[in-house]
């Protein structure tokens, strides 16, 4: 085994020392360069989601439209990366690992490394009914377009199918092989058929709703990361880096415009909720900035893996089997 | 690829023309509220024959009321914004390489004479709001001059990494 699962408060000192430095889900020695460690979650992760209070908030780009509702201070968490915050800030985040602090986990539930999650639990959670097309009435309403109601809820259910085949591949007689580069052949024909659904969205000049595009986005997001998990389970690592390059290239098109502004109505701009709405469209906005780096770190732990020849379904084996520590650090 | 110390400023500086772009929204949804009632305040010259002898004595206090509100949107958004990114900077790990960046100032640019023109014209109370901010379009203010300055100095010290 080339890789070890190290614990957060073992990086505390250098981090507070600037010794080490985070970005995106990547920690680095500011000395050498050299990465240090990856920020990596592990199939306890769902435990995070359900500390958030219970099944209620399934889709993690609304995590911080959530904390501002009920008043929590994770607002204050989409000041993450700024460098004049950056150590403190970081420490936090590494510390909140250890205790999965609701105010601490900025960029859980995005995706941090390799997807781990077990496939059936993440049929369970897409099949909420939050989590559903039919569940967005208002959003509903504007997809005059039939052909576009039809391709998602198609979409839905094909997903379902897929992340059916992928849970029951771990018990097929060849160990998944061919199950899985089915999968991920069947992932590759949906994944690119959202970013047109997105783009469409976000010409929307003041989104007032953002629930259909909170859809989207965690759809894409699920679609891309079981692609790469699958990929990655059958020893394709060159295959899984090169479509987690493109996709986080991808993500940096057509989420390239994305402005505080887009999310708030100013009609009522002279109301007390005014300012509120302002925050809201802040931490959206952050949350998807957020998505992008995770995107684009994710690259370079493949590469890690890559370089390191690393058994890809060893790797997902052991982080599944980890159910005390929702995430850890993955250094080679 | 870019190297990872260049991507935490870039998304360092992302997050700071995000936080000082609402910052300004809100500024502005209020103050622009102010500047227009500042300017109702002025009074309309009664004397019958204004058509031939220009108003001087309004264009002036018009001109000054106009000038003032900007020197407090100046002080108290711009300023401080490029007090913050000039802190970034500093505290980068490129210090060393980028130039700080001066604010902008409103009255150099050719918005100025927008909004003052607006304020002056006789349908001040619609032309000013679509100049600053209304709540049936976007803010020209912050579409064309904001924006455009925030992502010029972000852009500037990006090039300065190459």
């Amino acid at each position: 085994m080339n890789f070890s699962f190290e614990i957060p408060h073992n990086f505390l000192t250098q981090v507070a020392s600037n010794q080490i430095q985070r970005f995106g889900s990547i920690l680095k020695d500011t000395t050498t360069g050299k990465i240090v460690a990856h920020l990596q979650e592990t199939g306890a992760t769902q435990n995070i989601v359900s500390k958030l209070g219970g099944d209620i908030l399934l889709n993690p780009f609304a995590i911080p439209l959530k904390a501002i509702e009920i008043g929590s201070n994770i607002t204050a968490n989409y000041q993450i990366h700024r460098l004049d915050k950056k150590i403190e800030q970081t420490l936090e985040l590494l510390k909140g690992l250890q205790t999965a602090q609701y105010a601490n986990i900025a960029l859980a539930g995005l995706g941090l490394g390799v997807s781990v999650a077990m496939f059936a639990y993440t049929k369970k959670r897409m099949d909420k009914q939050d989590m559903r097309l039919s569940n967005i009435q208002s959003s509903i309403n504007l997809l005059v377009d039939q052909q576009r109601r039809i391709e998602l809820e198609r979409l839905e259910t094909d997903l379902q199918a897929q992340l059916d085949l992928a849970e029951e591949a771990w018990l097929h007689a060849d160990g998944g092989q061919r199950a899985w580069t089915r999968v991920a052949d069947k992932l590759n024909d949906m994944v690119y058929k959202y970013p047109k659904h997105i783009t469409k969205e976000l010409e929307i000049q003041i989104i007032e709703d953002e629930s259909l595009l909170l859809y989207l986005l965690e759809r894409y997001r699920v679609l891309a990361a079981t692609r790469i998990e699958c990929l990655v389970l059958t020893g394709e690592l060159q295959a899984a880096f090169n479509f987690s390059k493109k996709f986080s290239e991808q993500n940096e098109i057509i989420l390239s415009n994305i402005s505080p502004l887009k999310f708030t109505s100013r009609d009522n701009s002279s109301a007390p909720k005014f300012q509120k709405n302002l925050q809201k469209g802040r931490a959206l906005s952050s949350r998807i900035q957020d998505f992008k780096d995770t995107s684009l770190t994710r690259n370079v732990l493949i590469s890690d893996f890559i370089d390191n020849k690393t058994d890809g379904r060893e790797y997902i084996k052991q982080l599944k089997q980890e159910k005390s520590r929702e995430l850890v650090l993955v250094s080679f | 690829m870019q190297s990872l110390e260049a991507m935490s400023l870039q998304r360092s500086l992302i997050d700071w023309r995000d936080d000082w772009l609402i910052e300004c929204a809100f500024v502005l949804s209020r103050e622009t509220k102010i500047l227009l009632m500042d300017l109702s305040t002025i009074p309309i010259n009664p004397n019958p024959i204004k058509w031939i002898i220009k108003d001087n004595e309004k264009t002036k206090s018009i001109t000054i009321t106009v000038n003032d509100w900007l020197k407090i949107l100046q002080n108290r958004i711009i300023n401080r914004a490029w007090e913050d990114l000039n802190l970034i900077i500093l505290k980068s790990p490129f210090k060393s390489r980028i130039q700080p960046e001066s604010a902008p100032e409103i009255i150099k640019l050719p918005i100025y004479n927008e909004i003052l023109n607006a304020a002056l014209n006789e349908s001040w109370q619609k032309k000013l709001p679509q100049i600053l901010w209304s709540s049936s379009s976007p803010s020209y203010f912050i579409e064309t001059m904001w924006n455009i300055e925030m992502n010029r100095a972000c852009s500037s010290i990006l090039k300065g990494l190459e």
